[in-house]
């Protein structure tokens, strides 16, 4: 069964601005481009870009260690360095109704960055 | 009378777009106006809850990154930001996104920071609110409301009658005289389901039947978008094609 669901990844190294455009299309690479519009891969980037939420719909559930490939690649650093620079939260949930209200709730408790 | 008939068949004059948002499937926003302002979607649930008056489904956007981004280079040709009115339904996801202490647009259209026109759901609890910003007069007004049903909003902006009109559920809330809008439409900042194409204040809920026309629709023509009424003139006509079908 399919995991459609939310998460953050966050890069504690300030980015530049080409830098944040690799990383949203990384992202995006990661999921479908094509078919339903809530089943396309589509992002929430922050205020400051230095995090972005991913909503994804793949086979299995969205890990840290995909993200941290992607953007390694994209990059063009060690999965090392970027994995040792960035955070990583799947919004948890039994499904994707559960996932949604608990990604509205991180961003309630953190508006002033993504608002 | 369906809506779209009622808006298509009685008020084509001088529409600019009506999205009835009815799509099943594709990433178009269809404007089914003269227009084609077609615009595009993303995140969004297509066809998820029946909409306001007719027998469609309403597409679910989901308050965290799902929008209709509708600006095109022809819509800022269309667009008067001196005389216009728009309109559309809105619908929260439940009860509790009135008081989550977020901003939800259901629309914005906006050149710039002094001048545009959006309804949403302030970070206040149970506030909705309409604003009009023109040449950096910016009015706003504030309904007090925790409803969970289907509701109708529109705002009319005549420049040269100098005045704003806010109306929900088809009785105006308030009105205002106000600035002049100027400037050319900016092309991440006419919305649906948003403030922004970044997205933004992300509405929670649903949106269905958006329209705008380059004037400012009367008050008793927003009271019948609310009611789904026909005309008087339809009825007359109603009436005139029934009379032989009656004597039969």
């Amino acid at each position: 069964m399919a995991w459609h669901g939310y998460a953050r990844i966050t890069v504690t190294t300030l980015l530049t601005n080409p830098q944040k455009v690799a990383i949203r299309n990384a992202l995006l690479g990661l999921g479908e481009q094509v078919g339903a519009p809530n089943l396309i891969t589509h992002l929430r980037p922050s205020n400051d870009q230095q995090s972005v939420i991913v909503e994804i719909n793949k086979p299995s559930d969205l890990t840290k260690a995909e993200c941290v490939t992607a953007l390694a690649t994209a990059l063009g650093v060690s999965e090392n360095t970027v994995n040792n620079n960035s955070t990583f939260e799947a919004f948890t949930g039994a499904d994707w109704e559960a996932r949604r209200q608990s990604c509205l709730a991180y961003l309630a408790t953190n508006a002033g960055a993504w608002e | 009378m369906t809506y779209r008939t009622l808006i298509l068949d009685n008020l084509a004059s001088g529409l600019i777009f009506y999205y009835p948002m009815d799509e099943t499937a594709g990433a178009v926003i269809d404007d089914v106006s003269p227009q084609n302002n077609n615009g595009t979607y993303t995140g969004v649930t297509l066809a998820d809850t029946p909409s306001p008056q007719d027998g469609t489904r309403a597409p679910l956007f989901d308050g965290v990154n799902d929008f209709a981004n509708i600006y095109s280079a022809a819509l800022n040709s269309d667009w008067n930001g001196l005389e216009f009115t728009v309109s559309g339904w809105a619908r929260v996801f439940n009860a509790a996104v009135w008081t989550d202490g977020l901003q939800h647009n259901i629309f914005r259209i906006r050149s710039d920071g002094s001048n545009f026109v959006e309804v949403f759901k302030r970070t206040t609890n149970n506030n909705l609110r309409f604003s009009f910003s023109g040449g950096g007069v910016n009015n706003t007004i504030t309904v007090t409301t925790s409803r969970v049903d289907w509701f109708h909003w529109a705002v009319t902006v005549s420049d040269s009658l100098n005045v704003a009109r806010f109306y929900i559920d088809g009785v105006e809330a308030n009105n205002v005289a106000p600035g002049t809008w100027t400037g050319a439409l900016s092309n991440t900042n006419c919305v649906i389901g948003a403030g922004t194409t970044n997205p933004t204040q992300a509405w929670n809920g649903w949106v269905a039947h958006v329209a705008s026309w380059n004037f400012a629709q009367p008050a008793d023509v927003i009271r019948r978008l609310f009611l789904s009424d026909p005309f008087p003139m339809d009825r007359l006509f109603q009436r005139t094609m029934k009379t032989p079908l009656l004597r039969r």
